[in-house]
């Protein structure tokens, strides 16, 4: 993430590997949440960030994807996908939570899961960061 | 004159887009201003062309299905050439209506990967700079949902199961009250008379 910053030219933004483990520990649903505050800048840049990398990730999310669209003849990539995920979750988000314990229950959350890859996937041109901007803009 | 041919590529889908520049707008010889036709192929699915009304009617639909997608949003896509919705099991239905006569619409079904990869597509267009479609007009128009808006899918989840659920203990109530004043009456008719020697029961 620092490395895809540094090449954005986002440095007063995220200086350092702390500032933005700093902002992910924003997230409420994680065991190491904090209540700093967020700013407009930083929230752009975090946009940035995640539309830039999943272009990197982007043959890596449509085959997940693809094996889901499939997952009759070709689920294990989708499996292995949703496994590590959970494990994830279970590592870093506070499972006493109802909506962590409600995503890491496989049936509830497939389709979650899913929309999670559409939107990175949807992330990933040119558009995606006018696009995931439009989206967060409009929750 | 010869015609320019671009062409755009994601994964599984090609759009293809040929025309020619206009002088009388300034344009060098490799632009395009005007599309003569267009081509998007998709893997294992027929091809589809047209004119640009077409396509712009495509780009339009498609765009707008991401944003609803996206957004978490249920509303169909539908115009005089194209109808795109998400169905119950994950996939894209895409309806292709001809402005030929007596041509049937053409049906396709996508998945989730394909219609990035057309998505995809149409971005990489957009952002050509040798071909020029005003992408302005193209982009959804979507209206931020009001606090007091009203979605008939979270009103029937929400209201109707603790309605229901009142209803039925008040029908329960209702008949068990019936039943027991019922039976109380029919005690009250029935009078046991017990100093006689032999007992005697009255039923008025």
């Amino acid at each position: 993430m620092l490395a895809i910053s540094n090449k954005l030219n986002l440095q007063h933004l995220f200086p350092s590997k702390v500032s933005i483990w700093k902002l992910r520990s924003n997230n409420p649903m994680r065991k190491s949440h904090s209540g700093n505050k967020i700013n407009i800048e930083q929230f752009d840049g975090l946009i940035r960030i995640t539309s830039e990398m999943s272009k990197y990730l982007y043959p890596y999310i449509r085959a997940i994807v693809s094996s889901k669209d499939n997952q009759i003849n070709k689920p294990e990539l989708w499996n292995d996908f949703q496994y590590r995920f959970i494990e994830l979750i279970e590592e870093r988000f506070n499972t006493e939570s109802i909506i962590v314990k409600n995503l890491l229950n496989y049936k509830y959350s497939q389709e979650y899961y899913k929309k999670i890859l559409l939107t990175l996937s949807l992330a990933s041109s040119d558009e995606g960061y006018n696009r995931l901007k439009f989206v967060m803009a409009n929750l | 004159m010869f015609q320019n041919k671009y062409s755009f590529n994601q994964s599984s889908t090609e759009l293809v887009i040929s025309g020619l520049p206009d002088y009388s707008n300034n344009d060098k010889k490799d632009n395009i201003s005007i599309i003569s036709s267009w081509k998007l192929s998709i893997i294992n699915q027929p091809e589809i062309e047209g004119s640009i009304d077409h396509l712009r009617c495509v780009i339009r639909a498609f765009y707008k299905c991401a944003a609803l997608s996206l957004l978490d949003r249920e509303e169909k896509v539908e115009s005089e050439l194209i109808n795109l919705n998400l169905d119950k099991s994950g996939n894209y239905r895409i309806i292709l209506k001809s402005t030929k006569p007596n041509v049937k619409p053409l049906k396709l079904n996508i998945g989730y990967a394909e219609f990035s990869d057309i998505i995809n597509c149409f971005d990489q267009l957009k952002n050509f700079n040798k071909i020029k479609i005003d992408f302005n007009e193209l982009l959804p128009n979507i209206k931020k949902k009001s606090f007091f808006s009203f979605d008939i899918n979270k009103f029937s989840n929400t209201i109707i199961p603790p309605f229901l659920a009142l209803f039925t203990i008040s029908i329960f109530t209702f008949i068990s009250v019936y039943f027991y004043e019922n039976k109380d009456s029919r005690n009250k008719n029935i009078s046991i008379i017990s100093n006689i020697p032999n007992i005697m029961i009255k039923i008025k």
